[in-house]
């Protein structure tokens, strides 16, 4: 869908746990997220700190879409997250398997 | 007698009514082989014969995509084909859409073998090759000779119910299609003879191609977002409460919109998550951690950017066909570019 509103000359930004999957697929601005089921948000997080994530998700994907890109990148919040997975997914929490807070 | 009926379709420039001054030119036929056609008439002599020609201007076909679909058929199926070739397009685009077109519609119609020629990056290649074949082409009129060649023996042997043999050997498209064939050894011993190859350098075959993807070239970025009106969009699945139009937990069929203009965050009870891939749960108690609506909405109020649109777009992903995928990218976009909406941020469960 990415590709599709980028061809209709539209900036989109996807942010996706599943990063490297957007990049070969060929979305062009990605944004790393948080985890599979729940890309901007930290259900382990106390509030405060939950929404200070996702804002800064959220200031990243705006910093994508005013960023210039040749092709498939991706932008990294710097957010600090639980590091705790959701038990359904053992696997999926965050690009990469960080279980310390990333920089971007 | 005896000779396969073949009927071949071309454009306005190979079927000598001209080049791009003609492209308008509505479908039209001839009762013999025109340009490439002499070619591949020589190509299938004894064994069939070209009966008809139809041709059509590009811009015509793509301009008016279903109703020349309508016409072009109806001239092809007038010369009573048992086979139609369409092409070769090489690398044109426009010519290229339309043989596609012309194949799918005989495909579809008449159950005869169809074959065009085009070059792999002809964007007429994914829309047809998965149902019909295309031979594989040179980019330009260079390769017209190999083209007419490898499209007639494809579609001799077809007619005459041979088996096709891999896209390697017979030069088309390979349409995604998986055959079991016997071999001396197991997976196993295979992976690892490649793998070797593959460090000493040596050249090998994979057994399992990567899907090439479409790339598309990204959009200018946005200079000063304060000017610039944005859309929410989601794969996620996040409808009200009770999911009044029924979106699919996975290989959606659909996407769907909600008004949003006076809602500020997404409250755990009116809206839901059906994604089916995951357990919900902690998206259900906050949908804002799939779309983040709330902060947003805060940028919005902070000026950071003009307007949130008044909808939210969202489908479900989880198991749904590329080409839906597609389908709803484009749709969406186009209510977008209507909206005046600028700048689309889409988040991916």
């Amino acid at each position: 869908m990415a590709k599709e509103f980028e061809k209709a000359g539209l900036p989109t930004v996807i942010v996706t746990a599943l990063a490297p999957l957007a990049k070969r697929t060929g979305a062009n601005r990605i944004v790393a997220g948080v985890a599979m089921s729940y890309p901007c948000g930290d259900p382990f997080l106390p509030s405060s700190e939950e929404g200070e994530l996702r804002r800064r998700i959220v200031e990243t994907a705006f910093e994508a879409l005013q960023t210039p890109v040749e092709g498939p990148t991706i932008f990294t919040p710097n957010f600090k997250w639980s590091g705790v997975l959701p038990p359904s997914h053992p696997s999926q929490g965050g690009p990469g398997g960080a279980t310390e807070s990333r920089n971007a | 007698v005896g000779e396969i009926r073949i009927v071949h379709y071309l454009n306005q420039f190979f079927s000598g009514v001209g080049g791009e001054e003609k492209a308008d030119m509505p479908p039209a036929s001839q009762n013999r082989p025109l340009g490439p056609g002499i070619a591949l008439q020589e190509s299938v002599k004894g064994k069939g014969k070209v009966v008809g020609t139809v041709s059509c201007g590009d811009n015509y076909f793509n301009h008016n995509v279903e109703k020349a679909r309508e016409e072009v058929f109806g001239l092809i199926s007038s010369f009573d084909p048992e086979i139609v070739i369409a092409g070769p397009a090489f690398d044109s685009g426009r010519y290229g859409l339309a043989c596609a077109h012309v194949c799918l519609t005989v495909n579809e119609r008449l159950n005869i073998p169809v074959v065009s020629g085009m070059h792999p990056d002809n964007p007429g290649v994914e829309l047809c090759r998965s149902k019909t074949y295309v031979a594989v082409t040179k980019a330009s009129v260079a390769g017209m000779r190999e083209a007419i060649s490898t499209m007639a023996t494809l579609a001799l042997r077809l007619a005459k119910g041979i088996e096709i043999g891999s896209p390697e050997e017979e030069g088309y498209i390979a349409r995604g299609i998986y055959r079991n064939v016997i071999v001396d050894k197991c997976g196993g011993e295979r992976a690892v003879e490649m793998l070797l190859k593959k460090i000493r350098g040596e050249p090998f075959t994979t057994e399992l191609r990567m899907p090439v993807l479409e790339q598309v070239t990204p959009p200018p970025p946005i200079k000063d977002m304060r000017n610039v009106m944005v859309a929410l969009v989601t794969e996620g699945g996040i409808v009200p409460k009770g999911n009044p139009d029924r979106l699919e937990w996975g290989h959606s069929t659909k996407w769907l919109k909600y008004n949003i203009a006076a809602t500020d965050r997404f409250t755990e009870g009116d809206f839901i998550v059906v994604e089916g891939s995951s357990k919900n749960q902690f998206t259900d108690a906050d949908p804002n951690r799939t779309l983040p609506l709330d902060t947003v909405r805060e940028l919005e109020r902070a000026g950071r950017f003009k307007k949130l649109s008044d909808h939210y777009y969202v489908t479900v992903g989880n198991v749904t066909a590329v080409e839906n995928c597609r389908r709803y990218g484009s749709e969406i976009a186009e209510e977008l570019l209507t909206l005046g909406v600028q700048a689309v941020i889409l988040t991916a469960t």
